[in-house]
């Protein structure tokens, strides 16, 4: 078991805290003017995403979290797990629920994810920046409308909701920002 | 906030602006041209020292060379010292010195220091002094208010944070906010807590305040208020919210001084820090007689900080060493 020491944490240190996996963020040394140093430190809880700010005393050591980041395929879901394979030793993982939050509504198979393991276990698992989605419904634009024009909600393959432009029409292909769910641009097979 | 050193592979590029430069050169020679008028003498003390202090909170770098290993000073107080008991008169050093591990928004692991010394002078007509200098060089209001240790903690928690339970310090704190490695009842390092993270970021907007009669336990190099020895003749200086020096009236007793050394050695012990070699030229120049005087640390870059309206030091500096770690991040 790896611990490290407030003054290890840098960006990007995994750490466990009560038990939860931890991004450190930010690490702020903080010492009044003769007397005990502090480190304040802005870290983010891998499992629920929410940032926090806590103290720590100088030189307090804290255990590590063993999280990788793996790139895998995304296989199927099964109703109750998403199911991904590493593309090397083509060992199977499956998440549950909590870890697909951000992920579920953009996969349809094939997609390679970032699957953030933590004791070998998906704790997050990351889309593609950008997928190709096929339009389901939406309702048929007006004519005139030019690509600069206005917006309105159309719903994707996956189930998810997106604004698209007028002219996008029920079938076409789009191509979607996962991380701010925004339409990009018109999309190919 | 230091996004802009992590672009690209290699920034050679100085951190600070030439105007912040140009500032920084200003002010200093107006510290020079303050100490002349006084008739303070500008000395040049040593940076590499044959000890470091024993000072538990302070961390020395090392130095190894091919013949000794040295430590890079912390201060210059055991130099400016021995220059006093010497009867040089009153004497300052503005120059770098070094701490290891100090490295954050407003630290870096070498600052440079502006310390002086008054002969006969105690440490509130120093602080006084201070103060004027410093608002003089930031350009902010030439106000001071004093302030007590226990009144900062009386004004803000209703308690006196030397008779309390520990715990009570404690559990005033938020509990989101409780600091991890502290044991709810070590009240020096829970009044540290409430002095720089809660209590030093809300002092000295349009003012500099002095916080004194720290508890004897934090009296490092001052000597105890003769009125009452719970409490010692030392000060802090905060302006704009950011400790920006640290006066004494200075402890002249030897055999005080070499007891809270080897407090300081036991402490290190205990806390499974290196031992630390007592100075034996500073403690003989205390012993012949260091003549009754209060000497000040500035926080020279902090001064400079404040002067230009940044937040941050590393930006005060052409080339800061914290935060310029490539694998630092933003």
């Amino acid at each position: 078991m790896t611990t490290y020491t407030t003054n290890e944490f840098k960006s990007g240190l995994k750490i466990i805290l009560d038990g939860d996996p931890y991004n450190v963020i930010e690490n702020e040394f903080v010492k009044p003017g003769k007397g005990q140093a502090f480190n304040r430190v802005r870290i983010r809880n891998l499992k629920t995403s929410r940032v926090i700010e806590k103290t720590f005393k100088s030189g307090d050591t804290v255990e590590g979290a063993d999280v990788v980041d793996v790139e895998m395929q995304y296989l199927y879901q099964d109703g109750t797990h998403w199911h991904f394979m590493h593309p090397e030793t083509f060992e199977q993982y499956h998440a549950e629920a909590a870890p697909m939050a951000d992920a579920a509504c953009w996969l349809k198979g094939e997609e390679v994810c970032i699957v953030t393991l933590w004791n070998n276990r998906p704790l997050l698992v990351t889309p593609p920046h950008t997928v190709v989605l096929r339009v389901t419904r939406t309702d048929p634009g007006l004519r005139g409308d030019t690509s600069s024009g206005g917006s309105k909600p159309a719903e994707l393959e996956t189930g998810a909701s997106v604004r698209v432009p007028l002219f996008i029409q029920e079938g076409e292909l789009i191509k979607v920002n996962t991380r701010t769910a925004e339409y990009v641009a018109r999309g190919k097979e | 906030m230091r996004a802009a050193r992590s672009e690209g592979a290699c920034n050679w590029r100085p951190q600070a602006g030439r105007e912040t430069l140009c500032l920084r050169a200003a002010l200093k020679a107006q510290i020079r041209a303050f100490m002349d008028e006084r008739g303070i003498l500008e000395v040049d003390t040593p940076h590499l020292a044959h000890h470091a202090v024993p000072d538990p909170e302070l961390s020395c770098f090392t130095v190894t060379g091919s013949r000794a290993r040295y430590w890079l000073i912390p201060s210059p107080e055991y130099h400016l010292k021995r220059l006093l008991a010497a009867g040089y008169g009153d004497v300052y050093s503005l120059g770098p010195v070094f701490r290891d591990g100090e490295e954050g928004l407003l630290h870096e692991p070498e600052f440079t220091l502006l310390e002086y010394y008054r002969v006969g002078w105690d440490a509130r007509a120093l602080a006084e002094e201070a103060a004027g200098l410093v608002a003089r060089l930031t350009g902010r209001p030439d106000r001071v208010r004093f302030i007590r240790f226990v009144d900062l903690f009386k004004e803000a928690l209703g308690v006196d944070p030397l008779t309390v339970p520990g715990r009570q310090l404690w559990e005033a704190i938020e509990p989101e906010r409780r600091p991890a490695g502290i044991e709810p009842d070590d009240r020096a390092a829970l009044c540290d807590f409430w002095l720089g993270m809660m209590f030093y970021p809300r002092l000295g907007e349009g003012e500099t305040v002095v916080v004194h009669g720290f508890p004897a336990e934090a009296a490092a190099l001052a000597r105890l208020d003769p009125a009452d020895t719970r409490f010692a003749q030392r000060f802090e200086m905060v302006v704009g919210g950011i400790e920006i020096a640290n006066g004494y009236h200075e402890l002249a007793d030897a055999t005080e001084q070499e007891l809270r050394f080897e407090r300081d050695r036991e402490r290190r012990r205990r806390t499974g820090q290196p031992d630390v070699t007592i100075d034996p030229e500073f403690m003989a120049a205390l012993r012949s007689g260091l003549p009754d005087c209060s000497g000040i640390a500035i926080g020279f870059d902090r001064v400079v900080l404040l002067a230009a309206g940044k937040d941050d030091l590393a930006s005060t500096l052409a080339f800061p060493l914290a935060g310029s770690d490539p694998e630092m991040g933003s």
